[in-house]
This record gives C-alpha cells, structure tokens and sequence, in this order.
C-alpha cells in the first residue's frame, strides 16, 4: 500500500514508522523540515517539505497514484482542505482526517470527510476500563 | 439583506461599512479583540468574536437566515472551510470566499465554492496599470463565463506603435474594443485607427484568448519588458 501523511506530529510519526516496518510505501509532507528529525533514523520512507493543500505539492507526492491520504496536523482547516483536495481531485479512494478540536466533528462530517478524534477515542477508552 | 462576514480585516472592515450605507443587516466575525473594537467603535454594533469556520459560531452569527455570506480572513484554508459549511449547512443562496493564494482558485471551484476573488492577482495586475511597460492588464474576470475585461497599453516603439489597428495582431478588435486616448473620450475603435504610445485599448474576450493578446501587444514576461527600458 502506499500512503501520503500529512503532518508530523507524534501520532503521524507513529503511523508512518508502523507502515513502513510492514513494507509500505509511505510519504510525508510537513511545512518544517526540523520535524522530519524525529522520525526513527532507519524510516526507509520519503520526507517532503511542503504545504499539503497546495494541489502541486501532492502531485510531488504521487497523489495520483496512491492508495490512501491522511491528514494529521493540529489544523483542522488545513486537515479537511488537504482531504478533500486528496478525496475529489486527485481520487483518492481511502481518505482520513484527524479530528484536533473534538468540536469540530460535525464539520468534517458536513463536508463527508471521514475522521478521527485521538481526544474522544481516548476518553472513551478510558471510560471503557472504567467500566469493566 | 443579512450580510454575514467572515474577517474583520482591512477588506472585511470595508466591506462591512459600504454595505451599512447601503443600508444592509451586516455582522462581521472576528476573532481579534482589537479589531472587534475598532469594528464597533466605528460602525456600531456589527461585530461578533469567535472564528467563522465554527460551526458554534456560526449558528450563533445566525447564518441560516443570512443572504449573503462572505470569508475574507487572510487564510485560504479557513476560508474555504467557512464557506463550505455556509454553503453546505446553513445553505447561505450567495457564498463568496476572498483568496490569498491564486493557485487556490481552481481548488475553491471544484470543492464546490463558484465566486471566489482573488485579492493577489488583483493587487498585481492594478500595480502593473501604472507601470507603463506593461501593455497588458486583467482588468475584470467574468467568473461564470469564464471572460475577461483586458485593458492593452500602446508602449512606445513595440509592435502595435504608430501602425493601424487592421496592421497589426489585433485587427479581430476592430469595431469590437473601446479605444481610451488622452484628450479625446472613449470611442469604438476601427480597423483603420492608428495607435499612438500610450493609447488603451479595452476589450471584452475569453480567458483563454488572454495569452494570445499579450504576445500580440508585445509582452514577452514581465522582466523582459522592464530591462528593454534600461
């Protein structure tokens, strides 16, 4: 599979060294190239330094040709308009969204953006053990 | 009408006071105490705080009956996201978004956002109008007929200087372009009409003809043009 990862955050680190040990093909975009440093010094992936809701910066990326986008900066704005870019220019077949701000989940569901709010599931989790 | 504005910045600011003179509902949303102050010191009680790429903002700015909704904040991305929800949730008839970057332009049209402005290239091509190298300037773009409103410039000694208009590359403008010279009003121009330096010609094409009028008026890039003055 070959996936592009927007942002560079902790759980985008996380995500992008879990494929590329299983052999995936992974790309990630960040706007500060002092970020790539924390990616484990054996990442046998590509790094880009670029704004991902730049319609030329994912065709670099090979937008147009990979199975999925994720979008996972600290920007919701900049998650749903890097995600829709991906989703309705490019095709991207599988396209997913972190949620930052858990109030804005009826946002991405408006636009018909699937996403993920790391702050809800955990609460839930928790709230889960809690209830065991 | 009920206005609603996203951005109370320079052209949020602006936009808010002509459409008050014109005697229209308008709340601007603005997420900057000071700019909320200048807002209400000067025009009264128009502006609301939050960000309006929220839906809760949003709801509170009362979108739903709004008009007329329009994002001016100085992010591109903020200002789709407001404009998708305007259009999307609050089904605003009239939804315009102000755009930073032009490349962005064609990202607005197929996410659905029709009526953008492209602040950038507007400021670009007014600075170029009072430069007299250049010989072309995009006036005014007819964005659902994807026409333009062009304005060429007669520079000294390039190719359309001292020949009729039926001379030169332009001869399909004749009796179908607006020649402005100084000292006489605007007339229709003709094929037998012979430009001087500094005449305007201004005319109504497709967008795609653009390209073809700057060659034709002699514009070969904007550097190009600058060093053959010096």
């Amino acid at each position: 599979m070959n996936v592009v990862i927007m942002g560079n955050g902790r759980v985008a680190l996380e995500l992008a060294t879990l494929l590329d040990r299983e052999g995936h093909g992974v790309v990630v975009i960040d706007l500060e190239a002092a970020r790539f440093q924390n990616l484990p010094h054996d990442f046998g992936g590509k790094t880009m330094l670029g704004d991902a809701t730049d319609e030329e910066v994912l065709r670099k990326a090979g937008l147009g040709n990979v199975d999925a986008f994720i979008a996972l900066t600290r920007d919701d704005e900049r998650n749903a308009m890097a995600a829709q870019v991906a989703k309705h220019i490019f095709g991207v077949r599988k396209v997913i969204c972190r949620i930052y701000d858990p109030l804005r989940e009826e946002f991405y569901k408006t636009l018909g953006l699937e996403a993920i709010s790391p702050i809800m599931v955990f609460a839930r989790l928790v709230k889960g053990r809690l209830e065991e | 009408m009920y206005i609603v504005i996203a951005g109370g910045g320079e052209v949020g600011f602006q936009l808010a006071r002509e459409f008050l003179a014109g005697g229209h509902e308008v709340l601007v949303i603005e997420s900057h105490p000071s700019r909320r102050e200048r807002l209400e010191e000067q025009l009264g009680d128009v502006a609301l705080g939050g960000e309006g790429c929220r839906i809760q903002c949003l709801d509170e700015a009362g979108v739903s009956r709004a008009d007329v909704f329009i994002a001016a904040t100085a992010a591109d991305e903020d200002n789709l996201a407001a404009c998708q929800l305007a259009r999307l949730k609050y089904r605003v008839p009239r939804v315009v978004a102000l755009l930073n970057n032009p490349r962005n332009r064609n990202i607005f049209r197929k996410l659905g956002i029709e009526h953008t402005v492209d602040v950038t290239a507007i400021v670009c091509e007014s600075v170029k109008s009072v430069i007299p190298s250049f010989p072309l300037v995009r006036v005014l773009g007819i964005e659902d007929q994807d026409v333009e409103i062009v304005q060429i410039r007669v520079v000294a000694s390039s190719p359309l200087d001292g020949k009729r208009l039926e001379e030169t590359g332009l001869a399909f403008l004749a009796d179908n372009a607006c020649l402005v010279r100084s000292g006489s009003g605007p007339q229709v121009i003709s094929g037998r009409a012979e430009l001087r330096a500094d005449d305007r010609i201004v005319c109504v094409v497709p967008r795609d003809m653009v390209e073809r009028l700057r060659l034709e008026a002699g514009e070969h890039g904007p550097l190009d043009s600058l060093a053959s003055r010096h």
